[in-house]
């Protein structure tokens, strides 16, 4: 059976469906229905350069690149830095990290095998960062053969270990925002997908082998062509009856006839997924992004966009996906559309808005782990630390890799992208890093011989106010307001000890809601 | 993922806290609902706490599971066959229970199996690592598709309370091989255990480094901020933080986190449970249990090398010394706990991931093996000084009452008081049982 799930027609859309629109043209069909005054209005300089920077290069400004942004003067000095921030290296790791974890969550930990994704990253990276669009990267992904140290882009297919079933769900999940791995064991109950849905998508994958080979990190797995068999669904009714075999077919309805190596059907899979009619890609693609920029998807979770779930917004959801399909797929462009949309730059809605309303500004997001740790670089000057590999033993033959700084921190503040924000765990063990980590602590250490970027601060601003500023800007990039600065003078008073007083704000503001928060 | 407690129905849920103390105010509230339908509005106080007191108990009771990792022989443990060619050297000696008798290695266990219920009759039809802990542990079959939590996740989850300051699933040990282990799955890091590696020594980031006077003073300030910070757009963000740093604090500054030093016990005691890991990990189970904590699960491995109890290979040198660390430990644990009146609250079970071969290598090596391998239960009101089921002659295969790995989760969630048909809600919205099939090992409570 075909299944399509039907693009809701908009009820305002850009003249041209065909032609990308701009951000005034985005603002505008955002507010479609509402008054610009039940908004927030947009937020100031300084609250926008840390939402822009932790959104594009996954840490807060520097003093300096904070400095240099407030005193231009130039009119159009927002729009400027979106541009600065999308050429920058540091946007294409951040994106990769986001991506990386993506994928990496769902992959079930292999036997004695400790995966390592920092090739992947590394590819994602260079990806994001030379522009390539992501059909593109899509297929790459898709369709990557050979071994994952010469060729990162197999990372996916190889770590699942060429498991059709597995490969089914999550390309579904990931590539086209839609679960699908309900419909293994029988119709999907809350969708219109049937058994036979998943099962023909996972016969794309029918002859895909991957094989996890003998490096403990995994980087020696490689994809490969099975070179025979099908895809079989099994009987419902009778497990031991023989299974039906599945002809490699998308819900769309194409697909390809049985008998067919594995690369005709990837190569066939990742181009029907990436034609601009497949009605999920764009689509998905521009969930994932609106949500982690805005606060809040179209479709909550991220990877559920099913016919019959909720969806906030349509016509914005349309038009977005049409513009990001008339753009080729242009990555770094749909970030600049949004990030200079007024709806992007608005003051965060008070707690217990319409879900409208929510979804039409942005609205505040805890930072991922490894945005924490280059938060914490920035401001502590936390240094990462590996420490050296155990090498295995005839005893002890499988000792885990170990764990740098940036790790640590990414383990504490683990989270699955594709979940919401209210299902992102919050945990004592989190607290409990930034409270009592020893490596951390190390740097709220205020005494002059220590060579703690703290240390550094309070030399070089003899002044009580003046070095709270600093800190303040390094810590929370902005400046405090009169009545913070009271707070931190008399605190500074009450405890007699410059350096006390000063190892006491640093530690109290790492420890503050604003500091772990996207606001 | 679960996220929200009004997914979470639990059969009754009445405020005990972590150190067994009912609340009243959790209790009233609870019943408050149910008393009026019922039409028994004017039951007092005494009378509810008797309605209910069964319940009660089963809710305050604990388990401590002592996990053998690599799945022990049961020919060097507690179903020797003398007298088969598959028996290797380990002799046979008697035990407390006429008739039955273990391997030579397990002299203080013999003399305590009239606190033990003994099944020998285990089935399962996972004999590789992965797949078998993944069932032993979770007691569902091997997932790719979900990630099913570990029993102890599954009653953290059950017992969760915010205002406790010790964590209710504590884990003793390290899983001898790491990709091997079984987490809190799709019940996520909120019910995942609190790893002691070493017994006697707190994981890192949990002591404060600076002193008490200090933390407070900063904790102060960063409050001060936050307060300064909250806005209507923040107000959420701002009291859910300060709930988990309440907590937190409450937990890092606890008096109680002495329970995890192991230097005031007297020389005395640690000595009875044996100066190894293992032994010292079970003390360390007995100091959790009498602070209330609900789940602990202590890992034996043996630590000379990550084969465990995985004995392929020099069988006949390795398993005297994995068997000798045990024995002093365990029963030394049964007996400090009835001693001090906590046996008959603590479900203390004995088990690993399956058996071993009845087939030897020359050097008394045995390979995996799912047939007729062991688990012990005792305390919290399993009749000691019993034997369940049987293998053959030569041990090849279960002869009497079969029991299965979800049979034990059954026996778990009955004596934990868990509702083995309460849900979960796992990611894409599907419900997940505590256990699917199985039934109650009765014959453990007769």
């Amino acid at each position: 059976m075909l299944v399509m799930v039907s693009l809701t027609a908009a009820p305002i859309q850009a003249a041209d469906p065909s032609r990308p629109i701009t951000s005034a043209e985005l603002d505008e069909l955002i507010l479609d229905g509402m008054q610009e005054s039940d908004l927030q209005p947009v937020v100031a300089d300084e609250q926008f350069l840390r939402r822009a920077s932790l959104d594009l290069i996954g840490r807060p400004p520097l003093p300096e690149e904070f400095h240099r942004f407030m005193e231009s003067q130039a009119p159009d000095k927002r729009d400027a830095v979106i541009d600065h921030l999308l050429d920058r290296s540091e946007f294409g790791a951040h994106w990769a990290n986001y991506w990386r974890d993506t994928i990496s969550f769902r992959v079930p930990p292999p036997e004695l095998t400790f995966l390592d994704y920092g090739l992947l990253q590394g590819w994602l990276a260079e990806q994001f960062n030379s522009n390539r669009s992501w059909d593109e990267v899509t297929r790459a992904i898709l369709t990557a053969t050979g071994k994952v140290k010469e060729n990162p882009a197999a990372t996916f297919v190889g770590y699942h270990q060429g498991n059709s079933v597995k490969l089914g769900a999550e390309t579904a999940r990931i590539f086209l925002g839609i679960q699908l791995q309900c419909a293994e064991c029988h119709d999907h109950p809350y969708e219109s997908y049937e058994r036979e849905d998943f099962h023909r998508l996972a016969a794309f994958f029918a002859r895909t082998k991957g094989e996890l080979g003998k490096v403990q990190d995994g980087t020696g797995t490689v994809v490969s062509d099975r070179g025979k068999g099908e895809y079989a669904m099994a009987n419902a009714m009778d497990a031991s009856a023989k299974g039906t075999s599945m002809l490699p077919t998308l819900m769309t309805g194409e697909g390809l006839p049985l008998g067919k190596p594995d690369m005709a059907r990837r190569q066939r899979l990742a181009n029907l997924i990436t034609l601009p009619d497949n009605p999920w890609f764009a689509k998905a693609y521009v969930n994932r992004i609106w949500a982690k920029l805005m606060g809040r998807g179209f479709y909550e979770p991220v990877d559920d966009m099913g016919e019959f779930k909720d969806q906030v917004l349509p016509h914005v959801h349309t038009a977005l996906t049409a513009h990001f399909i008339a753009t080729g797929y242009d990555v770094k462009d749909l970030f600049r559309l949004i990030l200079s949309t007024s709806a992007y730059q608005r003051r965060l809605p008070s707690s217990g808005s319409e879900d409208d309303m929510l979804a039409a500004g942005t609205t505040a997001r805890r930072l991922r782990g490894d945005v924490l740790f280059d938060s914490l670089v920035v401001a502590t000057g936390l240094p990462d630390i590996t420490p050296p590999k155990v090498a295995a033993t005839k005893a002890f033959r499988f000792p885990p890799p170990p764990k740098s700084t940036r790790d640590l921190v990414v383990d504490a503040f683990a989270a699955d992208p594709s979940l919401p924000e209210e299902e992102q765990p919050r945990t004592m063990s989190q607290a409990m890093f930034l409270m009592n980590n020893s490596q951390l602590q190390e740097q709220i250490n205020a005494s002059p011989g220590s060579g703690t970027q703290l240390s550094k601060v309070l030399s070089e601003h003899p002044e009580n106010k003046t070095a709270v500023e600093h800190l303040f800007l390094q810590v929370l990039a902005r400046r405090p307001t009169e009545k913070e600065l009271e707070i931190a003078v008399a605190h500074i008073d009450r405890v007699g000890n410059r350096g006390d007083a000063f190892e006491d704000l640093l530690w109290s503001l790492i420890n503050t809601v604003e500091f772990t928060t996207k606001r | 993922m679960e996220s929200r407690n009004d997914m979470h129905v639990p059969m009754i849920d009445v405020g005990m806290t972590r150190s067994g103390v009912v609340s009243r105010r959790g209790m009233l509230k609870q019943l408050a609902a149910g008393a009026a339908a019922a039409g028994a509005a004017t039951l007092g106080w005494r009378d509810l706490m008797m309605a209910r007191a069964d319940e009660l108990r089963a809710r305050g009771k604990s388990m401590i599971l002592l996990w053998m990792d690599g799945g022990p022989s049961q020919y060097e443990s507690f179903n020797p066959k003398i007298g088969s060619k598959y028996q290797g050297p380990a002799k046979a000696i008697s035990t407390k229970l006429p008739g039955i008798e273990f391997a030579e290695y397990w002299p203080r266990t013999a003399q305590s199996l009239d606190k033990i219920a003994l099944i020998r009759s285990m089935t399962s039809n996972e004999s590789v690592h992965d797949r078998a802990i993944a069932l032993v542990r979770t007691g569902y079959p091997p997932s790719v598709s979900i990630r099913y939590p570990t029993f102890g996740s599954v009653v953290a989850r059950d017992r969760f309370d915010p205002h406790l300051d010790l964590p209710s699933f504590v884990r003793i040990g390290k899983p001898r091989i790491a990709t091997r282990d079984v987490d809190a799955g799709v019940l996520g890091a909120k019910y995942a255990s609190f790893n002691i590696n070493h017994p006697g020594s707190l994981p890192s980031n949990v002591r404060p480094t600076v002193d008490e006077k200090t933390l407070r003073r900063r904790l102060n300030l960063a409050s001060t901020f936050d307060g300064e910070f909250q806005s209507a757009a923040t107000k959420d963000l701002v009291q859910e933080k300060r709930d988990l740093y309440a907590r937190t604090e409450q937990f890092v500054l606890s008096p109680r986190l002495g329970v995890f030093d192991l230097e005031d016990e007297p020389q005395q005691i640690r000595d009875e449970y044996g100066q190894t890991e293992f032994g010292q990990g079970c003390l360390l189970a007995r100091r959790l249990v009498e602070q209330g904590v609900s789940f602990i699960e202590v890992i034996s491995t043996g630590g000379r090398n990550d084969a465990g109890w995985d004995t392929h290979n020099n069988g006949f040198r390795d398993n005297p010394p994995l068997c000798r660390e045990t024995d002093q430990a365990y029963p030394a644990l049964l007996h400090d706990l009835e001693r001090r009146g906590l046996l008959e609250d603590t479900l203390v079970v004995w088990m690993g991931e399956f058996g071993r071969t009845p087939k030897i290598k020359p050097d008394g090596g045995r390979d995996h093996y799912a047939k007729g391998w062991l688990t012990a239960f005792s305390g919290a009101g399993v009749r000691g000084g019993q034997v369940i089921g049987a293998t053959d002659k030569d041990g090849l295969d279960v002869r009497d009452r079969p029991v299965e790995v979800q049979d034990l989760f059954v026996t778990f969630c009955h004596v934990l008081g868990l509702d083995t048909h309460d849900e979960y809600i796992a990611a894409n919205e599907r419900p997940i049982k505590l256990v699917e099939g199985g039934t109650l090992i009765r014959e453990l409570f007769s």
